[in-house]
């Protein structure tokens, strides 16, 4: 693992889900770290430094991943870290801009980035994941601190 | 009000001839003294008969008889009973008799009013078909996802263990058999679970008290929660009369719900809670209420909350639960209904309309024997509900 690889972090209370993927996105040259609890992402958001991607889990047993990203909408510096919605139970036209924030009931959060349906396929998820932390197809280690338009 | 002239002489001349109810007045005798048109278009000749040989063309009053009730007892009795229409078929009718009061207080006549009521209990019947139907598609659905979780245990199983016999990593493949095994035992798990689901339970209703019930499945729970600083209490406001009830089922529903109740508390950041367990009478209905000022609901969670394998509980839950405690409320004529707000608690109510629970298989005798004739027959298979008791 190189240290200055990009991070991407996964919150899912599935552990087999976040074992799999911690190792895949490790095989592709991430750091990545697995949480199943957000209180434990949340910790490790505050002795920082930022994850580039993350991708959240939308059903966990500490409450669901929706009220998760709203926390994660509102923290300060977070505005740029995009963050990629996985779920098995809700469909994809749930996370594109309008019906979003019907489901938040909040008209000004912006919606996720991505959005990967269980069960994830791989290639997707990395492709997905690539696309985000290399936006303009080239590598960058430092997109986690710049701004997004 | 000034009811206008004309309206009033309408309601006293024509009012009986015009509506489309079958109106008979009898006597203490039972004998038919007059009727209107709709009700002699439909039974025929009444004049000197009695109303049971009119309408059930007995020779002996029926065992159980609501006119007999109304004369007695002097208050309007309601029943549903089960005739013929003019087309003389199988008809569903819903009986008032009402009982004519002179000013001494004597009861010299009753009005028997009898509606079919036949299109709307096939409404009901096709309402609960279609309810069915949804369930069954809710299941498939749910097991789809069920499966899909499964397997991408199974296939992040394998990958970790390919990429560790690749890369020489003995703790990828200890890990990436563990995983193999998790999903294989979840497998097992969640086929019992279905099966255990879809097996048709024979119902076994009996007359039970809902309160002592309710304390049974709270004791359950009361010392293990307690340990947490989670408190259990059964509330009754008000004496609640027994009701036919499958204990089992019924029992499981509460179990459910209370475990869920719990578990919320469990899952809320204030640590120490509270679930309330309570039954109420309420508008005829027998009302079981689990209150919890746990983590509560969010829409996504509501909106899936009667799906099959949808859990908030990890690999601790199968999903299956929720769609258990339905299953178990619509067995008895019921539905449940949830409020919930997040951060502040959940209250979940298994309602039991009292006029639609099943019957138990061996009635008290109380209820009439078998010949008593007039009880509405159950003609489509489902279970046995109680015959409305009158007000």
């Amino acid at each position: 693992m190189k240290s200055n690889a990009p991070r991407v972090w996964m919150l899912d209370d599935e552990a087999d889900v976040v074992s799999y993927l911690v190792a895949a996105l490790e095989d592709e040259g991430y750091e990545a770290r697995g949480f199943s609890e957000p209180s434990a992402l949340y910790e490790a958001l505050d002795a920082g430094p930022l994850p580039h991607v993350v991708c959240l889990d939308i059903l966990l047993q500490e409450g669901s991943g929706l009220s998760v990203y709203r926390t994660l909408r509102g923290r300060p510096g977070f505005k740029a870290v995009p963050i990629i919605m996985v779920s098995g139970y809700s469909r994809r036209e749930e996370f594109q801009d309008g019906e979003f924030q019907r489901l938040m009931g909040d008209a000004t959060i912006p919606p996720p980035e991505g959005f990967v349906e269980k069960p994830v396929s791989l290639p997707e998820l990395l492709a997905l994941v690539a696309q985000l932390v290399y936006p303009s197809g080239e590598e960058a280690s430092c997109c986690a601190q710049k701004e997004r338009p | 009000m000034n009811v206008p002239p004309e309206i009033r002489s309408w309601l006293g001349e024509s009012l009986f001839d015009a509506v489309p109810v079958n109106i008979a007045v009898i006597d203490p005798d039972f004998r038919v003294v007059t009727a209107n048109p709709s009700f002699t278009q439909l039974f025929g000749e009444w004049e000197g008969r009695r109303c049971f040989e009119v309408y059930k063309d007995r020779a002996h009053k029926c065992l159980v008889c609501p006119a007999d009730e109304a004369f007695s007892r002097g208050e309007l009795q309601v029943r549903e009973e089960v005739g013929r229409n003019r087309d003389g078929e199988p008809a569903q009718y819903l009986v008032q008799v009402i009982p004519i009061r002179r000013a001494d207080g004597s009861i010299p006549f009753c009005v028997e009013m009898s509606t079919d009521i036949t299109g709307i209990r096939r409404l009901e019947q096709e309402m609960l078909e279609a309810e069915r139907l949804a369930a069954v598609g809710q299941t498939i659905a749910g097991l789809a996802h069920g499966i899909k979780n499964i397997i991408t245990g199974l296939e992040g199983g394998l990958y970790v263990l390919k990429t560790g016999l690749k890369k020489g990593r003995a703790d990828r493949l200890e890990s990436g058999w563990e995983m193999l095994e998790r999903n294989v035992a979840r497998i097992s798990a969640l086929s019992k679970g279905l099966l255990s689901f879809s097996k048709g339970q024979e119902a076994h209703v009996e007359p039970a008290d809902p309160a002592l019930l309710a304390e049974e499945v709270a004791a359950l729970y009361r010392d293990a929660a307690a340990l947490e600083g989670i408190a259990i209490a059964v509330e009754v406001p008000a004496p609640v009369p027994v009701a036919n009830l499958d204990l089992a089922q019924v029992h499981d529903a509460l179990t459910n719900l209370v475990s869920n109740a719990v578990d919320a508390c469990r899952m809320s950041e204030r640590g120490a809670g509270r679930v309330t367990l309570r039954v109420i009478e309420e508008d005829g209905a027998l009302v079981f209420q689990v209150e919890d000022d746990g983590v509560g609901m969010d829409a996504e969670v509501k909106r899936k909350l009667f799906t099959t394998f949808f859990t908030t509980k990890g690999k601790s839950g199968t999903g299956i639960g929720m769609l258990q405690v339905r299953k178990i409320a619509h067995a008895h004529g019921g539905r449940v209904t949830a409020t919930s707000e997040p951060g502040r608690g959940s209250c979940f109510r298994l309602v039991l309309p009292r006029d639609r629970l099943p019957r138990p298989l061996r009635p008290p005798d109380a209820a009439g024997s078998p010949d008593g004739g007039e009880a509405r027959e159950d003609s489509h298979g489902e279970a046995p509900r109680q015959d409305d008791p009158g007000r």
